[in-house]
C-alpha cells in the first residue's frame, strides 16, 4: 500500500488542498503516501510540441520512482496519459535502450516496472473501502467533470469508457450526494484552451459552468488540476462573462473526506473556503 | 496506423470546431494546431485509427510556436517545471504539507538536451 504521490507542475503549484485531502482520504484507505522529491514535469503538452526529446524528461520521473520500488499514483489527467504513455512505448526494446543512455548520464535507469494509475483509478479499486468509510452522507447536489486524459486515448489510459466514463459517478454515489445530469457532462472542461486563447477557455469554462448550475448542482467536483485551474482560478473572470455560471469547485478527495467525516482542516478548505449555496 | 480519408469524424467531436475557432476537413487539417483542448476526443472518434497523437505533435514541430508555449518550453528547461515555482514553499507551509526537493537544474539540461527555443 505504499505509493509516490506525483503531484505534476499544476497540483505542486496552485492546489495544495488537493494534495492534502488526496493524503488524507487515501491515508484513510490504507495507503501509505510518500513524497516524491526531484521529480519533474512530465512534458505536458509543451515539450511534445517542440522535440520527440519530451520521453527522457517523462521517463526520468518512472526511473525516479523505480529506484525507490513504488508505484506512482497521480493527481491530474495530462500526467496520467503521458506517463503511461511512455510506458507504453517503452515496451520498445530500441527505444528503452536510447531512453537508458540518456538516464544513464543522471545516474538513473528503468526497465519498465513502474504502474502508473491515476487518483480515480484507485479509488474505484477501492470501492468496498470508501463504503466502509462514509460516515457522514452528503446532503449536496454536484456536478462531475470526468478528466479526459484519464479516459483518452483510451490505448494509453485503459480505463473505463472513453466517451461517457462512469467511474466517477460510482465513486460519488457512495458520498451519498446527489449527481446532477447536465447537458455537458461529458464535455472537456477546455482549461488548455486557455494558452492560446483566453476568450476561448474562458467561454468553454462558462458554458460548462452554467450549464451544470441551471442543473441544480451547487458545486463542480473535479479530479485533475487543470480543469480546477480553469474554473476556480479563473471563476471571478468567468462570472463576470456568464453571471449564471457562479458555481465553486470542490476536488474529489475534499468531497470524499467530508463525506468520512474528516476535519476541514484536514482537507485544506479551511483555506480554500467553498461556500455551497 | 491508419490514414485520413478526410470523414470528418474527428472534427464533430472537437471542441475547437464546436466553438467555432478551427476549420479544415479534419482536426489535422485545421490551420492552428496549438488552439486544442488536449482532450482526444478526436483520437477515439478516428474510424481509421489515425495516428492523430503524433501528427498532431509532428505538425506542431514544424511550425511557429504561440508565446505561450514559448514560456511552457522555457520553464520546463530552465527549472523542470512548467511554471515558476517561486514561493511554492511557503504555500505549503500554509497547508501544513512538508517541502518537497526541487528536481536539479542540469539533470533536465541533460535530459533534454537537444531542446533548444530558437
Ligand atoms: S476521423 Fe480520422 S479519418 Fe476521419 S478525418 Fe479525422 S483523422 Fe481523418
Ligand atoms: S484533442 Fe484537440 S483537436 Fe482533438 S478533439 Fe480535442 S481539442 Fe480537438
Amino acid at each position: 500500500m505504499e505509493r509516490l504521490l506525483y503531484l505534476g507542475c499544476m497540483v505542486y503549484n496552485r492546489f495544495p488542498d488537493y494534495e492534502l485531502s488526496a493524503k488524507a482520504v487515501l491515508s484513510k484507505l490504507g495507503f501509505k503516501l510518500r513524497d516524491f522529491h526531484e521529480f519533474a514535469c512530465c512534458s505536458s503538452t509543451f515539450i511534445p510540441s517542440v522535440s520527440e526529446a519530451w520521453i527522457y524528461l517523462s521517463a526520468y520521473n518512472l526511473a525516479l520512482a523505480e529506484r525507490r520500488g513504488l508505484d506512482i499514483i497521480s493527481l491530474c489527467g495530462t500526467c496520467t496519459s503521458m506517463l503511461k504513455r511512455t510506458n507504453l512505448m517503452l515496451k520498445d526494446e530500441k527505444l528503452k535502450e536510447e531512453v537508458n543512455s540518456r538516464l544513464a548520464g543522471v545516474g538513473l535507469s528503468y526497465s519498465g516496472k513502474v504502474r502508473v494509475s491515476h487518483l480515480l483509478e484507485v479509488l474505484k479499486e477501492n470501492e468496498d473501502k470508501i463504503r466502509a468509510h462514509v460516515a457522514k452522507p452528503l446532503k449536496l447536489r454536484v456536478a462531475l467533470q470526468h478528466p479526459c486524459n484519464v479516459f483518452r486515448p483510451s490505448e494509453v489510459a485503459r480505463f473505463d469508457d472513453p466517451f461517457k466514463p462512469k467511474a466517477m459517478r460510482e465513486i460519488v454515489a457512495l458520498t451519498g450526494a446527489e449527481i446532477v445530469d447536465y447537458a455537458q457532462e461529458y464535455e472537456c472542461c477546455g482549461s488548455t484552451l486557455l494558452l492560446t486563447s483566453k476568450a476561448l477557455g474562458l467561454g468553454a469554462g462558462a458554458s460548462k459552468l452554467a450549464s451544470a448550475r441551471e442543473a441544480g448542482a451547487q458545486a463542480i467536483v473535479v479530479s485533475c488540476g487543470n480543469c480546477a485551474y480553469l474554473f476556480d482560478r479563473h471563476q471571478e473572470e468567468i462570472k463576470k462573462q456568464e453571471p449564471k455560471a457562479e458555481l465553486p469547485t470542490l476536488f474529489l478527495p475534499q468531497l470524499l473526506g467530508l463525506a468520512f467525516g474528516l476535519s476541514k482542516e484536514e482537507l485544506g478548505l479551511d483555506i480554500r473556503r467553498v461556500e455551497l449555496g | 496506423m491508419g490514414e485520413c480519408n478526410r470523414c470528418g469524424a474527428c472534427k464533430k467531436v472537437c471542441i475547437a470546431f464546436k466553438r467555432g475557432v478551427a476549420t479544415g476537413a479534419s482536426v489535422l487539417e485545421r490551420e492552428d494546431r496549438f488552439t486544442c483542448a488536449g482532450c482526444w476526443k478526436c483520437v477515439e472518434a478516428c474510424p481509421e485509427g489515425v495516428d492523430i497523437y503524433n501528427l498532431m505533435m509532428e505538425a506542431r514541430r514544424r511550425g511557429e510556436l504561440p508565446e505561450s508555449f514559448r514560456m511552457g518550453v522555457k520553464y520546463i528547461l530552465d527549472t523542470g517545471y512548467a511554471m515558476p515555482m517561486r514561493g511554492v514553499n511557503a504555500i505549503r507551509e500554509m497547508y501544513r504539507l512538508p517541502k518537497i526537493r526541487k528536481v536539479k537544474p542540469e539533470v533536465v539540461k541533460k535530459l533534454l538536451r537537444e531542446v533548444e527555443l530558437d
